[in-house]
């Protein structure tokens, strides 16, 4: 649910990047607000809450186009995953347009990814939303410590714990070198404008 | 530019963080107003170009003022469109506010006052299910889509085929079994619930031992059945039987609930040349399964023996750990037919299997032994 905003011509969506604490949320937002630096309107919010910080910031998306000749405004969030953050969470998700669920690629952390999707999937549904229609990138971080000898999944077992049956884009990262973030958020962009200008199709 | 109320609302309908996102992405400038009854005076927070500049609630002034407003879940607010003169001394963005004030209320750093309802307030009454079952964690990963039944649809008929598992998303299904003395509900599970069990699974021939019917609008997750089917078939065939034999003594237990309902009197049943075999709180260790003959599970209670079922070849006798059942011997005694013949199964071997299994078959299991547990109840009582 995206806001107009008319005085502005603006419209402003949400995307929220979701998945198990430490996978990499945090990192994947602070190399955006980084290496895009220029698409980034003000100052990137963080509030520490338990095991990972909370992180906002505006992102305009250049070179997407406008909508009904509004400019696109993007507010870019994470989700705190410690169950107590419950008004943090349900206001971050409020609205969402498009989610980025960052899994761990850790073997460790097989559980955790499949235990945050439920919850994500949860979540949206008592918004109404329904997972398998939200647009949805994965993207499997982490890659790099394959080459420090850490124990990783493969690709394929990933795919089959948690995109056998959402069959969404997905991408290879790691957000602590940059590997992947931007694909990952051009993708996703990407998924939610297309999404929205199909909406705006039907209220016509 | 002169002062006008220009919006008016409930708390608990557009909170405090709404509200204040709601005037920042218009740019609105004006005074915000909060009333509730614990306080006399209301809350107010100075408004400029959609970032807040100072605000009071109770004694406190500034930021602290407007986190404390955060407390205030519900309530009045009224937002007077005027010029703010006020010197900004909360220099956060809105957004940074609302994120940070949020946090701290999950923390339980900011009191909650909500207001207390002077208005009588019609509840509206649910639904007594007297034995409704919630089932453990659903693991998404294991359901392949999601289907939806109005109320009364039939999602499994008792004596049809079928392998079909489900996990109860949403809603209540009611279990429904027939047997040749009548029908009786037997419980009604809600989310988290399982549909199906593990031996139609195991046993593609076996028929359904109950019927499920969708109480009221169902959403059910259909579970990955090729799944599990490899998952078993991979299993060693002792736990496959221990698994077959515990779903059977649900099949039992559901149809002497159902007799008993129907009429047959519970301490019947017992065959008069049973001996005694375990006796309830006897420290058994072993776990026996039956070669030949028969064996009996009983309850004693102060009004007699409640026969609950007969054990028959295959079947285990003993506590099984991981099943999670409390039966024999701490609660329940076992008799033994004449020609009963037992042999000791390593249950360490058992054990070890039923480790490596994944968390979605060990949850059918443990929802088998809540199943259990709840129908023994209801038929002793």
């Amino acid at each position: 649910m995206a806001i107009f905003n008319i005085q502005k011509r603006e419209i402003e969506c949400k995307i929220v990047y979701y998945g198990p604490g430490r996978c990499g949320k945090t990192t994947n937002l602070e190399y955006i607000f980084k290496a895009f630096k220029k698409q980034v309107t003000g100052e990137m919010v963080s509030v520490d809450t338990e095991g990972d910080s909370t992180l906002f910031f505006d992102f305009l998306p250049l070179g997407l186009g406008k909508i009904k000749g509004c400019d696109v405004r993007v507010q870019i969030f994470t989700v705190p995953g410690q169950q107590k953050y419950s008004s943090t969470r349900k206001l971050v998700l409020k609205g969402v347009d498009g989610v980025v669920f960052v899994a761990d690629s850790l073997e460790v952390r097989r559980e955790k990814n499949m235990l945050s999707l439920k919850d994500l999937q949860q979540n949206l549904k008592d918004y109404g939303l329904s997972i398998s229609r939200i647009p949805l990138v994965m993207q499997y971080n982490k890659r790099d410590l394959a080459s420090e000898g850490l124990p990783i999944m493969s690709i394929e077992k990933m795919e089959r714990d948690l995109n056998r049956q959402l069959k969404v884009p997905s991408f290879q990262a790691s957000a602590i070198k940059g590997t992947g973030v931007g694909n990952t958020l051009q993708e996703c962009l990407k998924m939610t404008l297309i999404s929205l200008q199909r909406e705006l199709k039907w209220s016509q | 530019m002169k002062s006008k109320k220009v919006l008016e609302g409930d708390l608990s309908f557009l909170n405090l963080g709404d509200l204040l996102q709601l005037l920042s992405t218009d740019s609105r400038t004006g005074v915000l107003f909060i009333y509730n009854n614990h306080f006399k005076e209301p809350g107010i927070i100075y408004i400029k170009n959609g970032n807040p500049h100072d605000a009071s609630a109770d004694k406190l002034q500034g930021i602290e003022a407007l986190y404390s407003l955060f407390g205030w879940i519900s309530g009045h607010f009224e937002f007077v469109h005027e010029d703010v003169t006020r010197v900004d001394c909360i220099k956060k963005r809105m957004m940074a506010i609302v994120l940070d004030a949020l946090r701290v209320l999950d923390e339980g750093e900011i009191t909650k006052f909500e207001e207390t309802n002077t208005e009588t307030i019609q509840t509206i009454p649910q639904k007594e299910f007297s034995s409704t079952l919630k089932g453990p964690f659903i693991e998404y990963s294991y359901v392949v889509d999601e289907e939806e039944y109005p109320d009364g649809a039939h999602i499994v008929t008792q004596g049809r085929h079928g392998n079909w598992l489900w996990v109860i998303l949403d809603g209540h299904v009611d279990i429904i079994k027939q047997t040749d003395n009548g029908k009786s509900m037997v419980l009604t599970a809600g989310s988290g619930s399982f549909i199906g069990s593990l031996s139609n699974v195991i046993q593609p021939d076996k028929t359904r031992s109950a019927s499920a019917v969708a109480h009221g609008h169902v959403q059910l997750g259909v579970i990955d059945t090729q799944k599990i089917y490899n998952e078993l078939s991979y299993l060693d065939d002792e736990l496959k039987n221990v698994i077959t034999s515990f779903d059977n003594r649900l099949r039992k237990i559901t149809a002497r609930y159902t007799d008993i309902n129907a009429g047959i009197n519970k301490f019947s049943g017992l065959p008069e040349n049973a001996k005694p075999l375990i006796n309830m709180g006897d420290n058994v260790q072993n776990v026996f399964k039956i070669i030949q003959g028969e064996a009996y599970i009983v309850k004693r209670t102060g009004g007699g023996d409640i026969f609950l079922m007969t054990l028959d070849c295959g079947d285990y006798i003993g506590n099984i750990h991981f099943l999670g059942l409390d039966y024999e011997p701490s609660t329940m005694s076992v008799y033994a037919s004449d020609n009963l013949k037992l042999e000791i199964i390593d249950i360490q071997a058992i054990n070890n299997e039923y480790d490596k299994l994944s968390v979605t078959i060990k949850n059918i299991i443990e929802y088998t032994a809540m199943c259990i547990t709840l129908t023994t109840k209801n038929t002793c009582s």
